[in-house]
């Protein structure tokens, strides 16, 4: 680990989250009234604690219903925890739902203060990086025009734009994240390069060993809701793999 | 070993100290959500925000109709201190009625409506009822121009009690803010919670005092009863500042003042609590 004595910018002490399962939409307009008593539960992390220091790059892989989307939902704020503790000591910024916040009906510029806005910034902040946003989603002319105009390509391309320049403090990053053709999504891999260069801290989801190996020096495994192993890539995948 | 830090438990009165909380320094987010609001309900029509228009000016047309024509009751309504033509007390009465309805429909659905807002970010849930309220504010804005040029004309005031306007508007406002922070994530919880809050409207209009008079109603408790229903504040409210020129505290109606209040106040913890409760589970049920 890097700097033990730096403060965690992501901490999660013995975090329990459970789902309630309604059979139907009965039982769901009943719990109203009755506090969820004899709903069936799901589950979904079982008390799970790690630490994350700043400049940190760490891998989380597991399979699916693992608890990979729980936690990073937890982290970028989104859901909440039954029990235990999350806290996150940071900007963060998700390149999960790069569209979410959008409203169609206003024209791109709109939408980069109203995102700007939803992600915590003021007017000043914006206007600081309104210029690499624009120039980075390369939309054109379109950036005037209402993002319902757009194909889902060149939404994502402003997500996207939007979501790195906003200069994270913390960087959630899903390899399945597809962002337009071959070029583009170049561009984006060597910009959340440059951004993983200059020091900010790397949450990144992956299936594929390669990619992880690439940008991270640590990873957690999850498995049925608990940290199975938090150590080096090698030792994660290494038991990853057993199950297989 | 590690010390789990508990959270320190803040001062937070049902739940009204996190809504408050939610609202600091949103305000530019919440005026451009609220345009966007409008933008989202009245885009790609050819007559778009003509829309805001025609539909009350076209139930108002209809109910006088019925009402003037059809039933004959032609003989006008005596409100307070005076006979007033049907339909200049319909006007007054329908104007802020068709705000509390769509405040009422329209903020039970508001979350379920933003969806997005509460599962794929990080968003004060709070706001969307402020927003959605406000962007109905806006329109009612525009009838109550509209329908002060008309009374105008028809020569009720100008008089300084139309400032009472203000008053009223801003506690409609409030009141069905509040209401809005209960039913909408019981909404959002539940579908079948929007679906009764949609049939229960009807009524509403009904047992409200939209085109007849609560106030002359027999027996006496059945009109105290009407005190209970914060429409009839607000309905009797903008005809006293705009027909009949009663001061909002006036020695007859102190009653149904402090019983209003009583409402605003229970209403706003309740609609705290229930908020409250619901927040952390909503990204997960939605």
């Amino acid at each position: 680990m890097l700097s033990m004595e730096k403060e965690p910018i992501i901490e999660f002490v013995d975090v329990k989250k459970e789902y309630f399962l309604y059979k139907n939409e009965k039982a769901r307009f009943k719990a109203i009234f009755t506090k969820n008593k004899g709903v069936k539960k799901h589950p979904a992390l079982k008390g799970v604690s790690f630490k994350i220091y700043p400049g940190e790059s760490v891998g989380i892989i597991g399979k699916n219903g693992a608890g990979k989307s729980t936690i990073l939902k937890m982290i970028t704020g989104v859901s909440f925890p039954n029990s235990g503790q999350i806290i996150v000591r940071g900007k963060v910024a998700a390149l999960l739902e790069l569209t979410a916040g959008f409203s169609l009906d206003m024209t791109g510029i709109e939408n980069i203060y109203l995102k700007g806005y939803l992600l915590g910034l003021n007017d000043d902040q914006i206007k600081e990086i309104e210029q690499d946003i624009i120039d980075f989603a390369d939309l054109g002319e379109y950036i005037d025009q209402p993002v319902r105009t757009y194909s889902s390509g060149m939404k994502m391309r402003l997500g996207f734009a939007i979501n790195i320049n906003i200069k994270p403090d913390i960087l959630v990053v899903d390899e399945a994240l597809s962002v337009g053709d071959a070029d583009f999504q170049q561009k984006c891999r060597n910009k959340i390069n440059d951004v993983i260069a200059a020091g900010v801290t790397v949450l990144f989801v992956s299936h594929s060993k390669k990619a992880i190996e690439e940008t991270c020096t640590r990873a957690i495994f999850l498995k049925d809701g608990k940290v199975k192993v938090d150590g080096t890539v090698e030792e994660a995948f290494a038991e990853y793999d057993k199950k297989k | 070993m590690e010390m789990v830090k508990i959270e320190k438990k803040k001062f937070d009165l049902f739940g009204l100290g996190q809504i408050i909380g939610e609202h600091k320094g949103k305000l530019r987010q919440i005026r451009m959500l609220s345009v966007n609001e409008l933008k989202k309900k009245y885009k790609g029509a050819a007559l778009g925000p003509l829309w805001a228009l025609i539909k009350p000016t076209f139930t108002l047309f209809i109910l006088w109709f019925a009402f003037e024509i059809g039933l004959r009751r032609n003989g006008g309504v005596h409100f307070i201190n005076a006979k007033y033509p049907q339909f200049v007390f319909m006007l007054t009465g329908y104007v802020p009625w068709f705000y509390i309805s769509e405040c009422i429909v329209g903020g039970s659905r508001s979350i379920r409506n933003n969806k997005q807002f509460v599962t794929k970010l990080s968003f004060p849930v709070s706001n969307i009822m402020t927003f959605t309220s406000l962007s109905g504010l806006y329109i009612h804005f525009l009838l109550c121009v509209i329908m002060y040029i008309v009374l105008v004309c028809l020569g009720y005031g100008p008089s300084w009690y139309n400032l009472q306007f203000f008053y009223y508007c801003a506690m409609m406002y409030l009141f069905f803010l509040v209401l809005s922070w209960a039913t909408a994530p019981l909404s959002a919880f539940s579908k079948d919670f929007e679906n009764l809050i949609n049939s229960v409207i009807t009524g509403l209009f009904w047992l409200s005092g939209i085109f007849w008079n609560t106030y002359d109603i027999r027996p006496v408790w059945l009109q105290r009863l009407m005190y209970f229903n914060p429409i009839n504040y607000f309905v009797n409210g903008y005809r006293k500042c705009f027909l009949t020129d009663t001061f909002i505290f006036d020695a007859n109606y102190t009653t149904e003042t402090i019983v209003f209040f009583a409402e605003l106040v229970l209403m706003t913890f309740v609609g705290a609590h229930t908020y409250k409760k619901f927040r952390k589970i909503l990204p997960d049920v939605l």
